[in-house]
C-alpha cells in the first residue's frame, strides 16, 4: 500500500503521466506496436521479393519510400494465374516508420517506468527511435553519384547514378567557361524557361527518362517525337527514337532523351534533340562515329559559342581527384578478386596535393563527400569512385552507441539477477 | 495538482519531434536553373558566326572543318564556304598551292604568290586574301576565294569556292560573315584532314602479311600507315615505302592515280586505259593495279587494291635512280603479300 | 559392482561411444586427436609412401595445400565421396586415387571415379541405376564423352531458371569429366594430334616426348629449350614465314595452350618472383599469357615480329625492364603484350625448372613401383618447395590430418548418439519400473549432457582448424555458416542444460547439430556454391577484412542458431503438447499420462523461460549483427542500409524476436503462443539464410543456389504443420472424444 502510495505522489509515475495524457494513451499500445511489426515484416518480406522484379531501387521507391504501395501475387508462383489478379495495398516504409516513431514516442511518455532498472530499456527504445528517423532522413536527403577518373587524368565533378540535365555551356571565353544547368524536374513537356544569361527560352517538347534510338534515312521515316527535330546531331544523324520506361534494376542504362526548342524572342530558331549517355556523353564515340557530337551539339549567336548537352547530373568540387595508378588482383588461379585499389591524388582548392589510397572497406572522406571504390577497369585504365554525401551519416552511430549501451545496461541487469539466483539456489 | 510540467510543454516535445521526421517526408531537392563557371574542359576549336540570310549551314563536318555552308539559290544549295581552323601556323604558300592545283595553276612559290595575294581589313580583323581562277574554263570558270587570319600561332583559313559568278554575287555577304566570326582554335590538335577512320588503336582487320627485305629500315607505323620503311643509299638519296589502308575506296582508282602522279609532277591521266604508267596486276590472287611512274627526279612505284570494304596501297615513292635500284624488291615484296584469308 | 550400480552398463557404454567417436579413428576416418601432437611419421622405405607423397605442397582455388586436400576436394566433386573407389568398387583412400590420376592415367582410367545417379543421364549412356550402379570409370564414359559434351552444351544454353534436374546433372558430369582430364594433364602436357599439319611442315616430328625414345619429358623440355636459345642467339630469324621463328610461335602457343588443361599449379614460385607466384608446367616453360589466347588474332603479325625481334636483341636486364614496361603500360596493345611473354619465354626463361625432372622420376618411380626412387623424388620435391616457398608449407601437415581426423562427420555421428541418450532419458521416466527408473534417467541426461561437452569440443576443434588453415575468422561462406550456427546451437545448449538438466536442450542441441551439419555437407556437394570441392576457398574483396567477418558475420549467425534453437524448443513443447492432448484425458490413468499431467506445469514454466531466455540472446545477437553490419556497409558501401535481401532477411529475424518477446511481455502470447511463435521463427530464419540467397539479388549474392529451393519449401511446411497442430489437437481431440462415447 505505502509503495502504491508513494507511485502516486510521483509526478513522473506512469499513472500520473496516463492521466495527463488520457490521449496518447492509445497511441503507446503494444498491441499497435505488435501490428506495426507485423506489416513491417510483410512489407519487408514483399519488397524483398519485389527486388526480383523490379530491383532494388525500385523495391526501395515503390516500398520503402512512400507511404503505401501496391502488390501483385507473382504469376510464377503457385496458384499465380489467379492470385496475380488481386491488388493489395501494402503499408510502405513512411507510414510504418512514422507510427512506428509516434508509437515509441507515446510509449515513453505514458508508459515506460523512468526509473534505473527500466533504464536499459529506454536507451534502447531511444536508440531504435533514432534509427528510424535516421534512415528516414538518409533516404530522403543521402546523394549517390559517381566519379569516373582516367589514369593519368583528374576529375574536379561527379555526376548522379540518376537524373539528368540540360547543360548549356558557354565556351566563347578562352579562361572560363559558364554553364547554365536545367534539371530534369523542370524539363516537362510544354514548359518554356527563361534561362538566366542566355538569349533564348527552352520550350521543351518531349522528355523522358529512358529511350531506345536508331538512325534513319530521312526524316518522314523518324519516329513522332523526333520528326520535328531540324538541328544538331538529331537531324543530321536521323535519329528515330521509342521512349522506354526507367529501367530500375541494378545494372540498368537508362538513357534519358529531351527534345526541345530555342525560341529567339518570338521566333523560332529551330528543333534539337539531346538524348544523354549514362555512362558520360564522351561515350557516345564508342557507340557511333555520327553522335560523338551528342556530347557538345554548338550554338552560335553574336559572336559566341555554346555547346548543349543532356547530361548526368552534375555537380562540380572545389578539389580534383587525379588516379595515379590502379590495381586489381586475383587470387591465383581463380576469379575471385583479392584487391581493387585506386591510387588518387586529391588536388585542393589551396594548391595542397595529398595522396590517398581507395580501396575496399576504406574509403575517401573530404569535405562531407564520401568517395568508395566502386568499378575498375584495369585494361581500359580507369576507376569509378561511388560518391556520397549524406549530412545524417552520423546519426546511425549515435543510435548504436545508444543500443549498446541500453542492450549492456538490461543484460547486465539480467545477468545479475541470474546469478544470483543461481548461487541461492545452490547456496 | 502534483504534475508540474506543463502540458503543453510535452505536447510540443512531440511536435517538436515529429516535426522533422515530416518534414524530411515531404522535401526533396529544390529543382532550379543553376548558372555558375568551371574551367574550360571544351578542347574544340571556338568558332562563332552570324549566318548571312541567303546561306545555310552543311550538316555534315568532315575532317578539319569547325563550320561548312552553301548559298541558297533558285536551283538548290551551291557553293562551299568553310572554316578551317589550324592550330600551328600554316604558310601562305602551302595554303594556296592546296587549291591551286586543282585549279588549274603552276605550283605557286615565294615568287610567284604575290600575284593573287592582296590583303583586306575587314571589320577589326585582317585578312590574307588570295583569289583563284580557274585557268582551263573561261566561260564559267570555277573560283576559290581564300581568307586567311591568323592569330597568335593559329591559323584560320575560311575558303569559299563557288563559281566566279556566285562568288562575285555573294562578297557582300561574305564580308559580313567574316566580320562576324569569333576564333579561337582551341587545344584540340588539328593539323591535316584526316580520313574518317574507326577507334585509332585498332587494326583494320585483315592485315595483310608481307616481306620486306633486310636493309629496309622500319619506320612508324600507324592507324591508316600499316607499314613504313625508309631505304637510302650512300649519297643521301632516299625511299620512303608505306602501306596504307583506309576504309572505302577513297575517291577511286582514278584520283588516287592522279594524285600520285601530281606527286612527281607528271601530269594527270585524261582516261586510265591509255595511261602508259598503269597496268593490272594481281597481289594475292586479288585484282590490282600496277603503278609504275617514273620522272627526271622523283619516282613513284606503287600497287592499288580495292578490296570490298578497304582499299590498300603499297607504294615507294623517292630518288628515280635509287628506285630503279630498289624496283625489284619493291616487286618481291608485292608477290609476298599475303592477305590470309583464303 | 559399485561402478556398476552408479553407472549402469548402457548409458556408460553409449558414453564410451561417443568419447571414442569424439577422439580416435573410425571407418573411414584415419586420424585421431591425438595424431595433431605428432610429429610426421617417418618416411617409409620399402614401399611406396603415399603418406609423404599426400603432403606435396601445390596451389589450387587460391591457396597452396597439400596434394591429400586436392585429391578429396576433386573426389568430392566427382563422387561426392571424400573417398575413392577402385576399378572393382572396393574403397581406396583418396590420396592413392589422386597417384593414379597424375602418374599413371591409362591405370587411373579404369578406376570408378564418376558417380552418376540421374536415370535419364544414365540413359544416355545406356545404363541402369539397379544393374550398373553409380559409380563409373572414365574407360566407361569414353565411348559417350561426343554426346555428354553435346547434351551439356545444349542445356547450357538455357537459361539457369530453366533448367530441370537433367540438365543440371549432365552439366555437372561434362564438369566432372573436364575437371578429371585437367587433373590427368596437370603434370603431363598433352601433345598436340600428330596429324596436325603444322608439325609436319614446321618439321616437329621428334619434338614431342616419345615414350620410346626419350628417358621422360624433360628431354622435351630441353628440346624446347634449344630452339629458343638458337633463336635467341640469332634473331633475324624471327620474321615472318622464317621456320625457326614459326615452330617457335607454334610450341609456345602449345605450351601456353596446355596450361588450359591444368587443374593446379604444382611449380612452386621461382627464386627472385616478388608476387609468389606459383606456376602451371606450361607457365614454367613459356610464362604466363598476357591476354586470354583469343587476342592473339587481334595482333599484327608483322608489327609482332619486329617488335619481338627488337625485343631479343636487347640484353636479359634491360629486356626485363622493357618486358615489365610493356605489361604496364601497353595494356590495351595485343601485339605487344604478347610479343612481351614471348621475348620472356624465349630469352628470359632458359632453365627448366628443376622440379619439372622431379615430378618426372616420380612418375617413371611409380609406374614402374619403384619405391626408393619414389620416395626420394617426393622428398626432394617437398624440400624444393619448402626452399622456394618456406612461408606457405607451414600449415601443410596439419591440414593433412585435420582432413583425415574429418571432426564434423564424427560430430555428426555423434550427436545422433547425444540425442539418443536424451531420448532413452524420457522412456526411463516414461516406463519407471525398476529397470528403467528415474535414476537410469537422471544417468542417461548426464552421459547426454557430458557426451555434449565433448563432442562440443570435437566441433569447436574442427572450427578453430579451420581458422587456422584459413587464417580467418569461423564463418567466411555458407558452408561456414551452417558449421557455426551448429556449433552455436550446442554451446547454449550446453549452457542450459548445466542448470536445467531435463535432457531437452541436450537433445535439441544435438537435433540442430546433426541437422546443421547435415546441412554443411550438403552445400560442400553443391557445384554451383563449391565448383572446386575445397569448402576453405578465398573471399572476395569486399569481404576481404577480418575485423568485420569476426564482428558482423558472427554475431549475426550467432543470431541465426540461437532463433533456430528457441525454434527447436518450441517445436519440443509442441510434441509434449501433442502428446499430453492425446493421451491425457480426465479419465485416463496410466503411468505414462499421469507423469505428463504431473509435470506439465513444470515443464511449460522452464520451457518458456528458455524459448524467453534464447529469444533474449536472440534478439541482441541479431540487433548487434545487424546494427554492425551497418555500420560495416557505410564504410565499404557509403549506406548504413541498403534494402538489400540479405540485409533485410536479417532485419526479419530482428523484428520477430522483438515480436515475440513484446507478445510475452504484454502477455499477449501465453506458452504455446510463444511456441508457435518460435517455430514461426525457424520459418523466418531459415528464410534469411538461404531463401535470400535464392533470389539472386544484391551484394550479399556471393553464395547463390537453386537447389536448395526445395527443402528449404518442405522445411517452412514442416514448420508450419507443427504450427497448425498446436492449435488444432484440442478441437480435433474434443471432437474425437464427443463421437467416441456417442459411439459406445
Amino acid at each position: 500500500m505505502s509503495n502504491q502510495s508513494k507511485k502516486k505522489q510521483n509526478a513522473y509515475s506512469v499513472g500520473a503521466r496516463k492521466k495527463a495524457f488520457p490521449w496518447i494513451v492509445p497511441f503507446a499500445s503494444v498491441r499497435l506496436t505488435l501490428t506495426l511489426l507485423s506489416f513491417s515484416m510483410i512489407l519487408i518480406f514483399v519488397a524483398t521479393l519485389e527486388q526480383v522484379r523490379i530491383g532494388i531501387r525500385g523495391a526501395q521507391a515503390e516500398y520503402f519510400e512512400s507511404f503505401y504501395g501496391i502488390w501483385y501475387y507473382p504469376e510464377q508462383f503457385w496458384g499465380g494465374s489467379f492470385l496475380s489478379m488481386v491488388p493489395l495495398p501494402i503499408p510502405g516504409g513512411y507510414l510504418l516508420g512514422g507510427l512506428l516513431i509516434i508509437n515509441l514516442i507515446a510509449a515513453f511518455i505514458t508508459r515506460f517506468q523512468w526509473s534505473g532498472k527500466k533504464m536499459g530499456i529506454q536507451i534502447i527504445h531511444l536508440g531504435i527511435i533514432l534509427l528510424l528517423i535516421g534512415q528516414m532522413t538518409t533516404q530522403a536527403i543521402q546523394v549517390e553519384s559517381r566519379m569516373q577518373i582516367n589514369k593519368g587524368e583528374s576529375s574536379d565533378y561527379i555526376e548522379r547514378f540518376h537524373g539528368v540535365e540540360l547543360a548549356i555551356t558557354d565556351v566563347t571565353d578562352a579562361n572560363r567557361s559558364k554553364v547554365v544547368s536545367i534539371p530534369e524536374q523542370l524539363l516537362t513537356p510544354g514548359n518554356t524557361l527563361r534561362v538566366p544569361g542566355f538569349p533564348f527560352k527552352v520550350r521543351v517538347q518531349s522528355f523522358g527518362p529512358n529511350c531506345n534510338f536508331d538512325f534513319k534515312e530521312s526524316a518522314d521515316q523518324r519516329s513522332e517525337i523526333t520528326r520535328g527535330v531540324n538541328q544538331g546531331i538529331g537531324a543530321s544523324a536521323n535519329l528515330s527514337l521509342t521512349p522506354m520506361d526507367e529501367d530500375f534494376s541494378n545494372d540498368a542504362a537508362n538513357f534519358g532523351y529531351l527534345v526541345f526548342q530555342l525560341i529567339n524572342g518570338s521566333e523560332e530558331m529551330g528543333t534539337w534533340l539531346a538524348v544523354a549517355h549514362p555512362a558520360g556523353n564522351d561515350r557516345w564515340k564508342f557507340i557511333h562515329a555520327k553522335l560523338e557530337g551528342m556530347s557538345f551539339q554548338p550554338l552560335r549567336h553574336q559572336g559566341k559559342l555554346w555547346g548543349m548537352e543532356l547530361r548526368s547530373i552534375r555537380e562540380y568540387l572545389p578539389y580534383s581527384i587525379e588516379l595515379v595508378k590502379i590495381e586489381n588482383e586475383f587470387y591465383q588461379g581463380t576469379d575471385i578478386p583479392h584487391n581493387f585499389e585506386s591510387h588518387v591524388n586529391l588536388n585542393l582548392e589551396s594548391g595542397q596535393k595529398r595522396k590517398a589510397l581507395v580501396y575496399m572497406n576504406t574509403p575517401l572522406r573530404h569535405r562531407g563527400k564520401t568517395f568508395y571504390q566502386y568499378q575498375m577497369n584495369k585494361a581500359a585504365d580507369y576507376t569509378v569512385f561511388q560518391v556520397i554525401r549524406n549530412p545524417s551519416w552520423l546519426v546511425p552511430y549515435i543510435a548504436c552507441i545508444l543500443l549498446s549501451v541500453g542492450l549492456l545496461w538490461q543484460f547486465s541487469f539480467h545477468l545479475i539477477y541470474f546469478l544470483r539466483k543461481q548461487s541461492k539456489v545452490s547456496g | 495538482m502534483p504534475f508540474h510540467i506543463p502540458k503543453i510543454y510535452i505536447t510540443g516535445t512531440v511536435k517538436l519531434l515529429l516535426f522533422p521526421l515530416f518534414c524530411f517526408v515531404s522535401c526533396t531537392e529544390e529543382a532550379e536553373i543553376q548558372t555558375y563557371y568551371i574551367a574550360p574542359e571544351y578542347t574544340g576549336p571556338v568558332v562563332a558566326w552570324k549566318l548571312p540570310p541567303t546561306w545555310g549551314e552543311n550538316p555534315e563536318l568532315s575532317g578539319p572543318m569547325a563550320g561548312s555552308f552553301h548559298v541558297k539559290t533558285n536551283s538548290g544549295p551551291q557553293g562551299r564556304i568553310g572554316v578551317m581552323p589550324f592550330r600551328e601556323a600554316v604558310s601562305t604558300l602551302a595554303i594556296t598551292n592546296m587549291f591551286g592545283m586543282e585549279l588549274g595553276y603552276e605550283k605557286f612559290t615565294e615568287d610567284t604568290l604575290p600575284h593573287v595575294l592582296t590583303t583586306k581589313t575587314v571589320g577589326q580583323k585582317k585578312f590574307e586574301w588570295i583569289h583563284l581562277t580557274e585557268k582551263n574554263n573561261p566561260n564559267d570558270p570555277k573560283m576559290a576565294l581564300l581568307a586567311v587570319f591568323r592569330q597568335q600561332d593559329e591559323t584560320w583559313l575560311f575558303p569559299f569556292v563557288a563559281n566566279a559568278a556566285l562568288i562575285n554575287q555573294e562578297m557582300d555577304s561574305f564580308i559580313s560573315f567574316l566580320d562576324s566570326t569569333t576564333v579561337r582554335a582551341g587545344e584540340k590538335i588539328i593539323r591535316a584532314p584526316r580520313p574518317i577512320s574507326a577507334a585509332p588503336t585498332s587494326k583494320p582487320s585483315g592485315s595483310p602479311t608481307w616481306d620486306a627485305p633486310d636493309h629496309w629500315v622500319v619506320g612508324q607505323a600507324s592507324s591508316v600507315r600499316i607499314a613504313s620503311y625508309s631505304v637510302s643509299d650512300e649519297n643521301g638519296n632516299e625511299l620512303d615505302f608505306s602501306i596504307t589502308s583506309f576504309p572505302g575506296d577513297v575517291g577511286g582508282l582514278q584520283s588516287n592515280v592522279n594524285r600520285w602522279l601530281t606527286q612527281i609532277e607528271l601530269p594527270k591521266a585524261e582516261s586510265l586505259e591509255s595511261s602508259p604508267y598503269l597496268s593490272p596486276y594481281k597481289i594475292d590472287e586479288k585484282d590490282a593495279y600496277l603503278l609504275l611512274a617514273e620522272n627526271t627526279e622523283k619516282t613513284i612505284y606503287g600497287a592499288l587494291l580495292f578490296g570490298k570494304s578497304r582499299s590498300w596501297f603499297f607504294k615507294i615513292m623517292g630518288d628515280t635512280t635509287l628506285a630503279k635500284v630498289e624496283k625489284e624488291n619493291f616487286l618481291n615484296l608485292l608477290s609476298s603479300v599475303c592477305f590470309h584469308d583464303h | 559392482m559399485k561402478f556398476l550400480k552408479k553407472y549402469p552398463l548402457i548409458p556408460s557404454a553409449l558414453f564410451a561411444f561417443g568419447l571414442y567417436l569424439a577422439i580416435l579413428p573410425f571407418g573411414t576416418t584415419k586420424a585421431s586427436l591425438l595424431d595433431f601432437f605428432k610429429p610426421e611419421p617417418a618416411p617409409k622405405e620399402e614401399v611406396i609412401d603415399l603418406e609423404a607423397f599426400s603432403r606435396i605442397p601445390v596451389l589450387r582455388g587460391g591457396r597452396v595445400k597439400p596434394l591429400d586436400s586436392v585429391a578429396r576436394n576433386t573426389l568430392l566433386v566427382l563422387r561426392n565421396k571424400r573417398s575413392a573407389l577402385d576399378q572393382n568398387g572396393t574403397m581406396i583412400p583418396a590420396i592413392s586415387w589422386l597417384a593414379h590420376v597424375l602418374l599413371n592415367p591409362e591405370e587411373a582410367d579404369k578406376l570408378k571415379t564418376f558417380v552418376i545417379d540421374h536415370d535419364q543421364v544414365l540413359g544416355l549412356l545406356n545404363r541402369k541405376l539397379a544393374k550398373d550402379g553409380k559409380y563409373y570409370s572414365y574407360n566407361e564414359l569414353k565411348p559417350f564423352l561426343k554426346e555428354i559434351d553435346e547434351s551439356a552444351r545444349e542445356s547450357g544454353k538455357l537459361e539457369r531458371e530453366k533448367q530441370d534436374s537433367f540438365d543440371q546433372n549432365i552439366i555437372d558430369l561434362y564438369r566432372s569429366v573436364l575437371l578429371y582430364r585437367k587433373l590427368k594433364h596437370t603434370l603431363s602436357p598433352p601433345a598436340p594430334p600428330p596429324e596436325t599439319k603444322m608439325i609436319e611442315d614446321l618439321d616437329l616430328n621428334t619434338f614431342f616426348f616419345d615414350s620410346d625414345k626419350d628417358k621422360d619429358r624433360t628431354d622435351e623440355y630441353s628440346r624446347f629449350r634449344s630452339i629458343t636459345k638458337a633463336i635467341s642467339q640469332d634473331p633475324s630469324t624471327i620474321r615472318i614465314g622464317s621456320d625457326e621463328f614459326g615452330r617457335v610461335v607454334f610450341l609456345l602457343d602449345h605450351y601456353s595452350r596446355s596450361n588450359l588443361w591444368s587443374e593446379f599449379f604444382p611449380v612452386p614460385p621461382e627464386t627472385g618472383d616478388q608476387k609468389k607466384r606459383w606456376r602451371k608446367v606450361g607457365e614454367s616453360l613459356v610464362g604466363e599469357e598476357p591476354l586470354d589466347s583469343d587476342q592473339k588474332r587481334n595482333l599484327d603479325p608483322a608489327q609482332f615480329a619486329s617488335l619481338l625481334q627488337d625485343l631479343i636483341r636487347t640484353d636479359r636486364v634491360p629486356l626485363q625492364e622493357k618486358v615489365n614496361f610493356i605489361l604496364t603500360k601497353e595494356k590495351l596493345n595485343p601485339t605487344a603484350l604478347f610479343a612481351a611473354q614471348y621475348a620472356e619465354a624465349i630469352k628470359l626463361r632458359t632453365e627448366v625448372d628443376p622440379i619439372l625432372p622431379l615430378y618426372e622420376k616420380l612418375r617413371k618411380a611409380y609406374v614402374r613401383n619403384d619405391p626408393s626412387g619414389f620416395n626420394d623424388a617426393v622428398s626432394s620435391i617437398r624440400r624444393l618447395c619448402e626452399q622456394r616457398a618456406p612461408d606457405q608449407v607451414t600449415k601443410l601437415g596439419f591440414e593433412k590430418t585435420f582432413n583425415a581426423y574429418e571432426p564434423f562427420y564424427r560430430c555428426s555421428v555423434a550427436y545422433i548418439i547425444i540425442f539418443l541418450s536424451a531420448c532413452l532419458s524420457w522412456l526411463c521416466l516414461a516406463i519407471n519400473t525398476a529397470k528403467f527408473n528415474a535414476n537410469h534417467s537422471k544417468s542417461f541426461k548426464n552421459v547426454a549432457y557430458h557426451l555434449t561437452l565433448i563432442i562440443l569440443i570435437a566441433h569447436t576443434f574442427g572450427l578453430l582448424g579451420r581458422m587456422y588453415i584459413e587464417g580467418r575468422p569461423p564463418v567466411t561462406n555458407l558452408y561456414s555458416s551452417a558449421l557455426f550456427i551448429g556449433w552455436g546451437a550446442v554451446l547454449l545448449c550446453w549452457f542450459t542444460e548445466k542448470y536445467l538438466r531435463l535432457g531437452i536442450a541436450s537433445s535439441m542441441g544435438a537435433m540442430v547439430g546433426f541437422g546443421s551439419l547435415v546441412i554443411a555437407h550438403n552445400l560442400s556437394l553443391d557445384s554451383s556454391l563449391n565448383p572446386t570441392g575445397d569448402t576453405m576457398e578465398m573471399m572476395r574483396a569486399v569481404l576481404d577484412s577480418n575485423f568485420w567477418l569476426a564482428t558482423h558475420v558472427v554475431t549475426v549467425t550467432i543470431g541465426y542458431s540461437t532463433t533456430f534453437l528457441a525454434g527447436f524448443l518450441g517445436l519440443a513443447y509442441i510434441f509434449y503438447y501433442f502428446i499430453h492432448q492425446v493421451l491425457v484425458s480426465d479419465t485416463s490413468d496410466n503411468k505414462l499420462s499421469s507423469l505428463l499431467s504431473s509435470s506439465r506445469k513444470q515443464l511449460e514454466k522452464t520451457l518458456g523461460s528458455m524459448i524467453f531466455g534464447i529469444t533474449c540472446f536472440s534478439l541482441f545477437f541479431s540487433l548487434v549483427g545487424t546494427v554492425l553490419g551497418g555500420i560495416w556497409a557505410d564504410q565499404s558501401w557509403g549506406r548504413f542500409w541498403g534494402w538489400d535481401a540479405k540485409e533485410n532477411g536479417a532485419l526479419l529475424i530482428v523484428i520477430w524476436n522483438a515480436i515475440i518477446l513484446h507478445a510475452r511481455w504484454a502477455g499477449i502470447a501465453k506458452i504455446r503462443g510463444i511456441a508457435c511463435l518460435a517455430i514461426f521463427g525457424n520459418v523466418v530464419t531459415a528464410w534469411s539464410w538461404f531463401g535470400t540467397n535464392m533470389l539472386g539479388v544484391g551484394l550479399h549474392s556471393y553464395g547463390f543456389m537453386d537447389k536448395a529451393f526445395n527443402p528449404l519449401m518442405s522445411f517452412i511446411v514442416s514448420q508450419m504443420v507443427f504450427i497448425g497442430v498446436a492449435y488444432l489437437v484440442t478441437p480435433l481431440r474434443s471432437l474425437f472424444r464427443k463421437k467416441q462415447p456417442a459411439a459406445k
